[in-house]
């Protein structure tokens, strides 16, 4: 067996992703006590209503706006795509709720909160991208409204929502690979961090840390104490 | 009236608002904003279902 060679730029980039992400992390089987909630679920919820948004998404990109438009299969799959993104953002925005609530950004998690609030925002976009990429009178109106607003914001010439090839662009490439990447780092952040501890955690690691030492009190949650 | 009927007069196509002062909401936006925040609140109250050993 040869010597791992420590300059091999692979070999450190293998040994970063295997010190940040052990397999154990990465996948769990099992999970801390206080994850038992259902408010815990809507992340996982809005996970698999992304999933059924892509899948959907790529039979309508193979199919074509006559199908989804002209075929009672094509309808179905188009419902299935719409109806999926609803759910989508319903379970996106009670996922913010909550960790708003239980302030998630708590023990380093601070950029796992902002990458989801930034992939919150570019669903907006991927979402507004896709109904003007319906082909129909409704993406006609919504885009000859929505050109006036991005006109007076002066990015109506980059961003040009009259013209259906860079908007469905826009809609099937740049966006959702813009959603996946966030997603995918958002999730892989949770994983390294941990789900953010309930605040009784905190209250009882934080007096139990003052009552041990009287005189010095530790500012740092539990959470960070335990990295 | 029947349950279908009732259906039936909501799903006509036509927009309802429903209006409160300044504020100014469709009836469809407002039953998804009440449902989302019914389903926030149940969320936080029912039990979850304990694994089995």
């Amino acid at each position: 067996m040869s010597a791992v060679d420590e300059s091999n730029w692979t070999t450190a980039v293998r040994d970063r992703a295997v010190d940040a992400f052990p397999p154990t992390e990465l996948l769990p089987d099992r999970q801390p006590a206080y994850v038992a909630s259902w408010a815990y679920v809507f992340g996982m919820l809005s996970l698999v209503s992304l999933l059924v948004v892509i899948a959907t998404g790529c039979v309508l990109a193979v199919e074509g706006p006559s199908w989804w438009h002209n075929s009672g299969t094509g309808h179905f799959v188009n419902s299935m795509h719409l109806w999926s993104v609803e759910l989508f953002f319903v379970f996106m925005v009670l996922h913010l709720w909550a960790k708003f609530f239980m302030a998630a950004w708590r023990g380093h998690r601070q950029m796992t909160w902002m990458s989801g609030a930034i992939a919150f925002v570019v669903s907006i976009g991927a979402a507004f991208t896709g109904y003007l990429s319906q082909q129909n009178f409704s993406s006609q109106w919504i885009s000859s409204e929505a050109k006036d607003g991005l006109n007076a914001a002066g990015v109506g010439s980059y961003f040009n929502v009259l013209n259906f090839g860079q908007m469905f662009t826009w809609h099937v490439v740049l966006l959702p690979l813009c959603i996946t990447l966030l997603v995918v780092g958002h999730v892989l952040m949770v994983r390294r961090r941990g789900v953010v501890e309930p605040f009784d955690d905190d209250t009882v690691a934080t007096v139990a840390t003052v009552a041990s030492t009287e005189t010095h009190v530790d500012p740092k949650p539990a959470s960070a104490v335990a990295e | 009236m029947f349950p279908s009927a009732i259906i039936g007069g909501i799903l006509d196509g036509r927009q309802r608002l429903v209006s409160w002062g300044w504020l100014q909401i469709t009836v469809a936006n407002l039953v998804v904003i009440v449902a989302m925040i019914a389903i926030f609140v149940v969320a936080l109250v029912a039990p979850f279902p304990k694994a089995k050993k």
